[in-house]
């Protein structure tokens, strides 16, 4: 199996291919171009879908740029090459990050209706793809930044898409400052590690990490520029900006990209795992701080695409909990630590379904009304199915009990009651009052008063993807049991035995 | 194949909640047949507020919590002075944030 | 100390771009700020890949075996090159917010709360 061996570059030569293909396309004609990359997205979600079933099944793949084998390495005998190293936790990620875009791309083909313009979207969706994929695929440090950088530049292009509106401008602007220091912090702290071991590689470093003074501002450099990144709390002001003004589905991709990091942020954590109980604790008051303060905000927004940001806020504050509270017990998280890391990675798959649903019905609101705001009323008369998905939406994201949402925040409560009974309260208070938001939400858009004015239909293909998103969260709340033995549980382990992934480089 | 998601100290199934819920459902179904009869249709559209016909300006879904909001307008207040919108203040906020767990961390 | 000039030169440009990331109001002078930031960065890593009395490392008719580190090099091409698009998209960022608001102040934001 040759396709097998060269699917880690694959995922990310394809999209980065296609993405300077598409405008090319784009000008002999725009049906093809749809085409070209919709046929890209798909076989990335082919090699996304092969590689996690490969690497599940027969343990960690690597990847080595420019050699046949990772140990064809310098005289000295460490890794200088760049290497792409994928176990059960990248593929997981990779798997969430080319499934969302793909969704993306198809509700965009009818979202905007001017095809000129379409051939930037698709090229700026399909290099965000490769921000993403890249950054979840690589171990090499350098690499790690080239990554976060391509992922900088094409989402703040995505979120001042419309440049004629003054707030996405304001916005990106907003979100390029913000995480341009961010990513120069991380380069600052990829020097301070080199400058002590001539290493780049993330497995490498790991394994030669001494613990100093130096490695702990490195340490603190890297996690607090990914949680930068994913917008937990002291730090999460860029997000209702960006995600509030941004179009609806690039909303989406930002959220993942989002997750994407927090991947990152978990990844160097237990690699490193520099005093990981305090750590730990440390990103477990954040996700507590992050609960409180974006339900709380939430609350008295008024512009929905931010409301469902805001709430976006809380969201990552619980896998943050999660995660945060089972490596707590790091070295060998087992019982409560172990169900609460897999119940808040079980939560990065449900929060892209939830939230990103609610991404699209807001765009799709928007598509019908040309109104961002909450000032609506009655559109339920009119579209059913949008209320009908609104609803499953709602349920799903305050973790009402059939949908996908309990499940995972059922593990997450649960095993946090044994760390610390205020912290579940506090994270069980914040469900209730994101049910409480999304209530009144749907209540002022889609109950009272018929809309007046005459509507457009929403095109098939938008309540397609809708459709499939609505009803994976159906089937995940379900059968989670299904999800989490099949993909999850292996994650976990992969994410908390990171022996496995040093030693798989060395 | 094991549909019945196990935590440590407890256990969901979905199947038997739904059941539940049908079954729930069902109850309240029957209770709603005994119910009154002799209900006008048409009049459900109506604004209801108290009694009388609603006031001239129609209060809309946006204000529901201004109870809520309200009762919390000090830490409403405090919160939103936060979030000034400023540039400047998310780097500073991110510069805190590298301050203080590199206090924790290091010291 | 000698050594460490080249460093102390790093901290004082990241602390001169951090300043005037945030106190400066000018769109302008952040974005010059971070292009700062960018600055010592570039310089710590080239700083790192050092050696006393070495050559720049090409192997082809090299005076003598003693050479700099080329890895930092390489980084720093791509690093420098990545902050020429970022301080450039920023600028035409900061262009169209002038064009369309007719200033670029930091604190007349619409967005808050």
């Amino acid at each position: 199996m040759t396709l097998i061996e060269h699917a880690p570059i694959l995922l990310i030569a394809i999209p980065l291919l296609a993405a300077f293909l598409t405008p090319i396309v784009g000008r002999v004609n725009s049906l093809l171009r749809n085409f070209e990359m919709i046929i890209a997205l798909i076989s990335i979600e082919f090699l996304a879908i092969l590689l996690s079933y490969d690497v599940i099944r027969n343990g960690i793949r690597t990847y080595t740029l420019g050699a046949e084998i990772p140990g064809l390495t310098s005289p000295a005998g460490f890794p200088v090459r760049i290497i792409l190293e994928v176990d059960a936790m990248n593929a997981f990620i990779s798997l969430i990050a080319s499934s969302i875009t793909l969704i993306v791309a198809i509700y965009c083909l009818n979202f905007m209706k001017e095809q000129r313009i379409l051939d930037k979207f698709y090229t700026l969706l399909l290099l965000l793809l490769t921000g993403m994929l890249g950054l979840t695929l690589t171990g090499d440090f350098f690499n790690l930044f080239v990554f976060l950088e391509i992922l900088s530049v094409s989402s703040a292009a995505l979120i001042a898409f419309y440049v004629q509106r003054g707030e996405a401008l304001e916005s990106a602007f907003k979100y390029m400052v913000i995480s341009s220091v961010g990513a120069l912090m991380v380069l600052f702290a990829i020097g301070l590690l080199y400058g002590q071991y001539d290493l780049l590689n993330m497995a490498a470093i790991a394994d030669s990490i001494q613990g100093s003074f130096l490695d702990k501002v490195a340490l603190t450099l890297l996690i607090s520029a990914f949680l930068l990144k994913a917008g937990s709390v002291p730090v999460h002001m860029w997000k209702p900006d960006a995600y509030g003004e941004a179009p609806a589905p690039v909303s989406v991709l930002l959220l993942t990209s989002a997750l994407v990091s927090l991947y990152v942020l978990f990844r160097i954590f237990t690699i490193f795992a520099i005093n990981p109980v305090l750590l730990g604790w440390i990103l477990a008051i954040l996700g507590i701080l992050s609960i409180f303060l974006g339900v709380s905000m939430a609350l008295i927004q008024n512009n929905l695409q931010r409301l469902i940001a805001y709430s976006g806020i809380a969201e990552i504050g619980y896998i943050i909990l999660g995660v945060g509270s089972g490596l707590v017990e790091f070295p060998s998280p087992t019982g409560f630590g172990f169900t609460a890391i897999s119940g808040g990675l079980f939560h990065i798959l449900n929060d892209t379904l939830d939230l990103g649903l609610l991404f699209l019905i807001a765009g799709a609101i928007f598509y019908l009304t040309g109104k961002r705001d909450l000032s609506i009323g009655g559109l339920a008369h009119s579209q059913p199915t949008l209320a009908v998905f609104f609803l499953i939406g709602m349920g799903a994201v305050s973790g009402l009990p059939p949908f996908n949402g309990f499940a995972s925040k059922l593990m997450i409560y649960e095993s946090v009651y044994y760390l610390n009974p205020l912290l579940a309260i506090i994270g069980i208070l914040g469900s209730i009052l994101m049910l409480a938001i999304f209530v009144k939400v749907f209540s002022a858009i889609f109950l009272g008063i018929p809309y007046d004015k005459e509507l457009r239909k929403i095109p098939g293909s938008m309540l397609a993807v809708m459709g499939i998103l609505a009803l994976s969260i159906i089937f995940i709340g379900l059968f989670p049991n299904l999800v989490l033995e099949s993909i999850i549980t292996p994650a976990t382990k992969a994410l908390i035995n990171p022996k496995n992934y040093i030693e798989a480089i060395l | 194949m094991n549909l019945i998601l196990k935590t440590e100290v407890g256990f969901w199934n979905p199947i038997w909640f739904l059941i539940a819920l049908l079954l729930i459902f069902f109850i309240s179904y029957l209770i709603w047949l005994r119910g009154e009869r002799g209900y006008r249709k048409g009049v459900q559209r109506e604004a209801f507020f108290s009694g009388d016909p609603p006031p001239g300006e129609r209060i809309q879904a946006k204000n529901l919590y201004w109870g809520f909001s309200e009762a919390l307008m000090l830490y409403y207040k405090k919160v939103v002075g936060l979030h000034r919108g400023i540039v400047n203040d998310y780097v500073a906020w991110f510069i805190a944030l590298m301050a203080i767990i590199l206090i924790l961390i290091a010291l | 100390m000698l050594h460490n000039i080249p460093f102390i030169a790093v901290i004082v440009l990241i602390a001169i771009g951090l300043y005037g990331v945030l106190f400066k109001r000018n769109l302008i002078k952040i974005v010059m700020g971070i292009n700062i930031i960018g600055s010592g960065v570039n310089l710590f890593l080239i700083e790192l890949g050092y050696r006393e009395g070495g050559v720049a490392p090409i192997f082809t008719s090299a005076p003598k075996l003693e050479m700099v580190l080329p890895t930092p090099q390489a980084l720093t091409l791509t690093s420098i090159v990545i902050n020429i698009a970022v301080v450039a998209l920023m600028l035409s960022l900061v262009t169209l917010i002038y064009k369309h608001y007719g200033g670029i102040d930091s604190e007349k934001r619409r967005l808050k709360g």
